[in-house]
């Protein structure tokens, strides 16, 4: 203890500890002197004896002091002290490099705040690990989730979890549309999150008969009932059935579906099928040791056996997997979010070359010192020491820096996520991405000094002193070397970002299959009637509509295109019976008025369209759409063609009258896939979207139809009033965000290649004054000098795109899942992004080669 | 005549001032005089190198040291053995009389 003590002291107080032992030899000497002055000695005399028997005063006190102190320690502290007073001296180098640093942290910080938001950290539930998603087909039934739960080995309990449910709340002052997850009664205590207010269900709540009961989100308790909290117990409107709340949960849960108000039990009638139409999640908690591996192929076997004993259509087992919950959660944005990485990797590279690169100028310029150092006995690894000091110090500033560029940069990144990515709220720089950050500051230090000390090794330390001169080109070369890799890094991130525009641009002008211009949509749902009771309030609704001013027709789909919902169908084509074990082909599903296609502005590519004449009592018909007519009926005509479509309880023989154009339905990038329209007066559906054909902007009259509803039916709820084209944007938000980061990144990648150029380029100009200077006093021409300085930097860049080229070749196929509409091969990226690096490097080389020119020759070759 | 001097052992310094703080506490001084008187002359100690080793072994807790007044009444600073440095001196002792030992031995082993 007394050890350390003693150590801090000496460290912490060097000039106190110099003045101890100072006082302390001073006393000797002077005894010493009084001794020898006591032998009869003249007193000058008697100090130099007491002097000559002490050898080297100021050896001894070094000496004293290394032996006091951890030398190490002590070393890093002054050669810190060292190192910030030299970065200070050199304000514009120490600032470049912090700044390109704190670019390359700040973009990687945020990032990885991203990344492990979404990936890494565990799911906010009990145990999350052992939790899983269960996908048996586009249905899970309550049969299939009780033999689940008792013929499966490998999960200690199965739930199941049905979002996107509307729901009318009634009974309120504004009706509203619901968001409901119908869940079964174990999902709250499988979970296990403890909700903010109430009690959740349990089993008991999945019973026949029993209580409705429902859990609220904390935004809807506060949105729609004040956050009151005496709200616990009482009852709601919800569907037409009164609903007594139980629990409200709080923000950060309901990660599966972040558009979910609420929740209410699943029935889980042991005699239904299934529940038709919906898409039911099945959630398991896997038992100790199973992996989701095991529990797959476990799921397979049972799924065979479950699709016999329920006589299940063969397609029904056909996507049966099991994965973590975490996996299913995220989904595609995790190809987005490692191509980010890779990216933001890059830039970060970019950055510590380019420091790496300032370092190498800076230790060569300071070879003089360096050698000087080395003679006076400075060890290799003393000078290592000061410049690792140097190289730690810049990158932990810049490490600062970049921590404060990624809150900020978060916060803008929160306005660019696209809503549909899960687990946004958790998005934060915590002590993960902070531990991290920390990891990569003490690499990046370690790289930089790695490069500037083997300048040092190389030439500094042996030769400088005698020739000083010589140092300059192998260093040139190290750098050109650097600087060519910088350029490949910007070629390959500048043409990760070109893809990212093109594919922006093809998926702008992709075919939307309907003029979307002067459209506006709503989602409405009328109260629970039977079937004829719909189609009236329906064909009520839309001659009101109509009628309103600056609306020149309306109609409705039960699934607007880009919603994100839709309903499969199996196909059945008549007099054409599929081997045995076949899967049955699939459909989108769509209940639609016979006025859709008009007022949508889809073509009619063959038959006749829909007429009101097509009624509850007409022979059923449908239409189909063309990528159904070209799976089904290859190389003939469908019309008149007989199908069914449906499920077991629905299925219907329909007539094909007509075949409409494709509308891309699911996403921009995808394919159409095939869609059969049933007509609304034959098929009415509850909920379904308004169409509205306007004459002045769309925004306009979303009011006046509001009001025109309300009087047919005060408790209609009506949400989601946008326009067709606000649709489609919204379904370009991920793209975008990609397409915005990637642009900044490559922005920042050029411009910090720039640099990079610049600064080799601006040295070696420096390092050939005198070779310049001879050349124009030899009558060499002002053009001749700037092209010899541009020509070097152009070398650098031609290196450069050489190595980036087949780099961006090989890494560009990484982004395949998130291109479209043109090949990751793009040729036109290519060249272009080339061609702009080459003149970047024109740029960054013109100012050093200016500069050249204006070289004295005398004043150079007097030196 | 002058005694024939030898030089100090490497590492020899440190026991030798171990041993002689073991009598008590004394200021630097005191030990380079004891060191001459107990040598009786014979070993050329650089007295500079006193000051190092005291600070040495004060950084490895061997001693500790404040500041007081000498005989002669100047500030100095004297040293004392710590527990640990009593230890530090039995080892030191044993190893350096091992080492004389199997010198001894090697010198008279014709």
């Amino acid at each position: 203890m007394s050890r350390l003590l003693y150590r801090l002291r000496a460290l912490l107080r060097p000039r106190r500890f110099d003045q101890e032992l100072e006082e302390e030899l001073q006393g000797h000497l002077a005894r010493e002197a009084d001794r020898n002055r006591a032998r009869g000695m003249s007193p000058d005399d008697a100090d130099a004896a007491a002097r000559r028997g002490f050898g080297n005063f100021a050896l001894l006190k070094e000496d004293a002091r290394s032996s006091a102190a951890i030398p190490m320690l002590e070393q890093g502290w002054k050669n810190l002290r060292f190192a910030a007073r030299s970065l200070r001296r050199r304000p514009s180098f120490t600032f470049t490099a912090v700044l390109s640093l704190a670019l390359g942290l700040g973009a990687s910080a945020t990032v990885l705040a991203v990344f492990n938001a979404l990936l890494l950290r565990p799911l906010p539930y009990a145990d999350p690990g052992r939790l899983v998603a269960i996908w048996p087909g586009h249905t899970l039934a309550n049969r299939e989730v009780e033999a689940l739960r008792v013929r499966s080995q490998s999960y200690r309990e199965v739930a199941s979890f049905s979002p996107g449910w509307l729901m009318p709340l009634t009974g309120i002052e504004t009706p509203r549309l619901l968001n409901a997850a119908k869940v079964s009664g174990n999902f709250f205590p499988m979970l296990g999150v403890p909700p903010l207010l109430g009690r959740t269900f349990g089993l008991d709540a999945e019973a026949v008969g029993a209580e409705q009961r429902a859990v609220l989100t904390e935004r809807l308790w506060r949105e729609a009932f004040g956050g009151d909290p005496a709200i616990i117990g009482r009852g709601i409107q919800l569907d037409g059935t009164r609903y007594s709340v139980v629990a409200i949960m709080p923000g950060s849960f309901g990660l599966i579906d972040s558009g979910t108000d609420l929740w209410v039990p699943m029935t889980m009638d042991p005699n239904a099928m299934s529940w038709e139409y919906s898409t039911t999640l099945g959630l398991g908690r896997l038992r100790d040791g199973v992996t989701p591996a095991s529990a797959s192929a476990e799921l397979g076997g049972l799924a065979r056996q479950m699709q016999q004993d329920f006589k299940r259509n063969n397609t029904w087992a056909r996507d049966a997997a099991v994965s973590s919950l975490q996996e299913s959660l995220v989904g595609d944005a995790r190809l987005t979010l490692v191509v980010l990485l890779g990216a933001v990797g890059s830039l970060l590279l970019l950055a510590v070359i380019n420091v790496a690169n300032l370092l190498i100028v800076r230790t060569l310029e300071r070879n003089q010192e360096m050698a000087v150092r080395a003679s006076l006995g400075a060890t290799t690894r003393q000078v290592a020491g000061l410049l690792m000091m140097e190289a730690l110090l810049l990158s932990a500033a810049g490490g600062l820096a970049g921590l404060a560029l990624a809150s900020a940069g978060l916060s803008l990144l929160r306005l660019i996520l696209p809503p549909s990515l899960p687990r946004q709220s958790e998005i934060a720089i915590d002590g993960w991405v902070l531990g991290t950050v920390a990891l990569l500051v003490a690499a990046v230090g370690v790289v930089c000094t790695v490069a500037a000390v083997r300048q040092t090794r190389s030439h500094a330390l042996g030769s400088s002193l005698r020739k000083g001169r010589s140092i300059a080109h192998g260093g040139r070369q190290a750098r050109g070397v650097l600087v060519a890799c910088e350029i490949a890094l910007a070629l390959v991130l500048t043409i990760g970002a070109a893809l990212m525009i093109r594919t922006m641009l093809s998926l702008r002008q992709v075919d939307r299959g309907l003029r979307s211009e002067h459209l506006l949509t709503m989602q409405l749902l009328p109260p629970n009637l039977p079937d004829s009771g719909r189609a009236t309030l329906w064909r009520t609704i839309l001659q009101q509509v109509a009628n309103v001013p600056g609306v020149t027709a309306a109609a409705t789909v039960l699934h607007l295109p880009m919603s994100g919902r839709n309903w499969m169908a199996d196909i059945r084509v008549e007099g054409r019976d599929l081997p045995a074990g076949s899967p049955l082909p699939r459909a989108g599903w769509q209940s639609v008025s016979p006025e859709y296609f008009r007022v949508a502005g889809i073509p009619l590519i063959a038959g006749r369209p829909f007429s009101d004449a097509d009624g509850a009592n007409a022979p059923r018909v449908i239409a189909v759409n063309a990528a159904f007519a070209e799976r089904l009926f290859p190389g003939e005509s469908p019309i008149g063609k007989r199908v069914a479509a449906g499920n077991a309880t629905r299925d219907q023989i329909a007539t094909i009258v007509a075949v409409v154009g494709n509308v891309r339905h699911d996403s921009l990038n995808v394919q159409p896939t095939p869609e059969v329209y049933a007509t609304m007066w034959q098929r009415p559906v509850g909920a379904s979207a308004l169409i509205v054909r306007t004459s002045v902007s769309p925004v306009v009259v979303a009011p006046a139809i509001r009001q025109r509803i309300a009087e047919i039916n005060r408790d209609i709820p009506i949400s989601d009033i946008r326009t067709m084209d606000d649709v489609y944007a919204a379904s370009l938000q991920r793209p975008r965000m990609v397409l915005a980061l990637m642009g900044v990144f490559a922005t920042l990648g050029l411009l910090l290649s720039g640099v990079g150029i610049y600064g080799v380029v601006a040295y070696g100009v420096r390092q050939r004054r005198k070779e310049i200077g001879i050349r124009l006093a030899l009558g060499g021409s002002i053009d001749s000098i700037r092209r010899l300085v541009v020509r070097e930097g152009l070398r650098y860049a031609l290196l450069g795109v050489g190595i980036g080229l087949p780099a961006a070749f090989v890494l560009t196929r990484l982004m395949r899942g998130l291109v479209f509409g043109i090949p990751t091969f793009d040729p036109l990226s290519f060249a272009g992004v080339a061609t702009i690096l080459l003149l970047i490097a024109i740029l960054a080389s013109w100012a050093p080669a200016h500069r050249a020119t204006r070289t004295n020759p005398v004043e150079v070759l007097r030196e | 005549m002058p005694t024939p001097k030898t030089d100090l052992l490497q590492g020899t310094l440190d026991l030798i001032i171990l041993r002689l703080l073991r009598a008590g506490p004394a200021n630097g001084w005191d030990v380079t005089q004891a060191i001459q008187a107990t040598s009786r002359g014979a070993l050329d100690v650089n007295y500079g190198s006193v000051y190092p080793a005291l600070r040495r072994l004060e950084s490895q807790g061997w001693v500790t040291a404040e500041w007081g007044p000498s005989e002669n009444n100047r500030r100095a600073r004297f040293y004392q053995l710590t527990r640990a440095g009593h230890r530090q001196l039995a080892v030191e002792r044993a190893a350096w009389e091992r080492f004389s030992t199997a010198l001894e031995h090697i010198l008279h082993s014709d």
